[in-house]
């Protein structure tokens, strides 16, 4: 009766997909049926969304703002994760508790000590008035959201880049030194693309959490500046327009996915690279 | 029911019924009160304390059997979903009179309220859909340490739009059903009687004004945070929270020119159950007793105009409806709002990110 062609290992995806399709997808799909049929079969909610001047606006500054964070994190992530392939075990242990830490504390509780920090007169404030800067608030700006969210999303960044980089073969580099190559060209042309896909499994992961991320925005940023979460919400809460919200929320889903699978068309490639390994 | 039921004597009919769940607590309120637990909803805070003090445990004592649950915040969407799915939890929940009016028989019940004196309210009060709890105002107020000199203050509604002569941080809460395109309008000189319905593209041209100096809080709770934080110099903020600022040692000074009013509104959602009981509650709360009590733990005004509250020194300086305020009283109307509440929303959001 069993088909022998099945590897019974499939079997074990049965609970976590069962869970996954009743708490994912079936409100997914039932939120993306309501944006196209209410009050009867429509497009309406979808065009609004073009059309009503603040959709695209609040779309293309969260875009920039998740581009920012996600470079932020970049450039502050894979310096610390080569660190931790380089070090002993021990120091190894301390920096990964260091960047963990972000995790075990509730994220409410992360954003309140960033507001305590750029408060207006707070010490941040102090800090640049006492450097000459003047007055450059920091608090209700999408510049102070995505500062507070760079610091959030690296872990996120951290620990896929840690995962590629430690399995990144260092004898490789020994070769091509050996072989007459200067350090830093061994570096663009070995090192780099073999850790491609975990940087782009990290930017990937950092972007969509950060496109539609809310606490950060919420409680640190202000109406006037506001993303994508914020904009929802409001139609949510305040317009009871639930089929407005599916429509963004359906329509930054697939500009999200469109994203990932051009991100993992670019990194992919790096594995072609990475096929002499 | 099997026949050996009518066979029983009322009180062990009483606790059987107490025992088979309170989805038989109406049928059975003949025979003994079943008891029933209310959930409450509203903003939480020192609001919500005011309402649990003055309304519900007065009313539990009078009534053992109604006891009440409390949680916040009161989400219209949460109140939608519940609808639509008909599985409503909240019987009773803060709603601003206009969204209850928008909604009426479709997301809240339309009531019908025993033992009151109509004539004790103003007009608007008791609505079809939902119950006036308490007006409230938006207090105009600046921080003291700001303009010392009360020469050199502000004093009309006209100066908290001009940034020229008292520079600094303005703070609003962005509830547009709160006055504040009502505010920017008497601001730029329209006569009251003239102001609905509202030009909202002059009110949004005033407020581009200073637009970068305003700070735009989410709520009263989070506004009140940035007044006693000294993170906004001018505010708008509700009476209750003004005097809940006061009391904890804000150097406020309201200034009394035009203060915009408005009513809160209780209303339930539709298929709750224990419909006739909540309309027993609505109506203990509207008692000029029950009005006196909120006003004077809250700060707010009573809706009953019988109501003769006692307000701290703290409440009487921020109380527009009393003898503190020297200026005039405008009234927001919320039939106005139900109908146009949609599209003013949307556009003052696009107006906001712009």
């Amino acid at each position: 009766m069993i088909n022998s062609r099945i590897n019974p290992g499939w079997f074990l995806l049965v609970p976590a997909l069962v869970l996954l399709t009743g708490v994912l997808y079936v409100p997914l799909f039932a939120s993306f049926w309501r944006s196209i049929s209410t009050p009867s079969w429509t497009f309406d909610h979808y065009l609004n969304l073009l059309t009503d001047g603040v959709t695209l606006k609040v779309l293309a500054r969260t875009a920039i703002s998740a581009s920012v964070v996600t470079v932020v994190a970049f450039a502050l992530g894979y310096p610390y994760a080569y660190l931790m392939t380089r070090v002993g075990p021990v120091a190894r242990g301390v920096l990964l508790t260091i960047v963990l830490i972000p995790f075990w504390t509730s994220a409410l509780a992360r954003n309140f000590g960033w507001l305590v920090l750029i408060y207006r007169g707070g010490p941040v404030q102090q800090l640049f008035a006492s450097l000459g800067l003047g007055d450059f608030p920091l608090y209700g700006t999408a510049t102070g959201v995505t500062l507070a969210m760079s610091q959030v999303m690296l872990p996120f960044m951290v620990m896929p880049l840690f995962s590629a980089l430690g399995g990144i073969d260092r004898h490789l580099l020994l070769a091509a030194q050996g072989l007459g190559s200067h350090p830093f060209k061994a570096f663009c042309k070995i090192y780099w693309p073999l850790s491609r896909p975990g940087a782009v499994a990290g930017m990937i992961l950092v972007f969509t959490l950060s496109l539609g991320f809310y606490v950060t925005p919420a409680l640190l940023g202000s109406p006037q500046q506001s993303m994508v979460a914020q904009l929802l919400a409001q139609r949510t809460t305040e317009l009871l327009d639930f089929a407005g919200a599916g429509a963004l929320g359906t329509s930054v889903l697939v500009i999200t996915l469109l994203l990932v699978v051009w991100a993992n068309r670019l990194g992919g490639s790096a594995v072609n690279i990475a096929g002499a390994r | 029911m099997p026949k050996i039921m009518s066979r029983m004597t009322p009180r062990i009919l009483a606790g059987a019924a107490a025992l088979a769940g309170c989805s038989l607590a109406a049928i059975t309120t003949s025979h003994g009160q079943s008891p029933i637990t209310l959930t409450y909803v509203s903003y939480g805070g020192t609001g919500q304390d005011a309402q649990i003090r003055a309304w519900q445990e007065p009313y539990t004592a009078e009534y053992p059997h109604v006891k009440f649950s409390n949680t916040s915040p009161p989400d219209p969407s949460q109140v939608k979903a519940q609808v639509m799915t008909q599985a409503v939890q909240w019987n009773v929940v803060t709603t601003a009179p206009y969204l209850a009016t928008q909604n009426c028989g479709t997301l809240y019940e339309k009531l019908t309220i025993p033992d009151i004196d109509k004539s004790q309210f103003p007009e608007g009060v008791v609505g079809e859909c939902y119950i006036g709890d308490f007006r409230y105002s938006l207090v105009f107020s600046y921080n003291a340490d700001k303009w010392p000199d009360p020469e050199k203050a502000p004093k009309t509604i006209a100066d908290f739009f001009d940034t020229k002569k008292f520079p600094g941080k303005r703070g609003i809460v962005k509830n547009i059903q709160d006055g504040l395109l009502e505010q920017a309008l008497l601001a730029d000189g329209v006569k009251p009687e003239n102001i609905y319905p509202l030009d909202v593209e002059r009110a949004l041209k005033k407020w581009s004004t200073i637009k970068g100096d305003t700070i735009w809080a989410a709520n009263p709770g989070a506004l009140f945070q940035l007044v006693t934080s000294n993170q906004v110099d001018m505010q708008f903020l509700v009476q209750a929270r003004s005097q809940a600022a006061l009391d904890a040692g804000a150097k406020m000074i309201p200034v009394w020119d035009v203060t915009v009013t408005s009513l809160d509104g209780l209303a339930v959602p539709k298929g709750s159950p224990h419909l006739p009981e909540i309309q027993k509650f609505f109506s203990f709360v509207l008692q000029p007793d029950s009005q006196a009590r909120m006003a004077t733990y809250s700060g707010a005004a009573p809706s009953n105009l019988k109501a003769q509250p006692t307000y701290t020194a703290n409440g009487i300086k921020v109380n527009a409806f009393g003898p503190a305020n020297t200026g005039k009283t405008f009234q927001i109307d919320p039939i106005w709002w139900s109908a146009n509440f949609n599209q003013t929303a949307q556009r003052f959001t696009t107006w906001l990110n712009e």
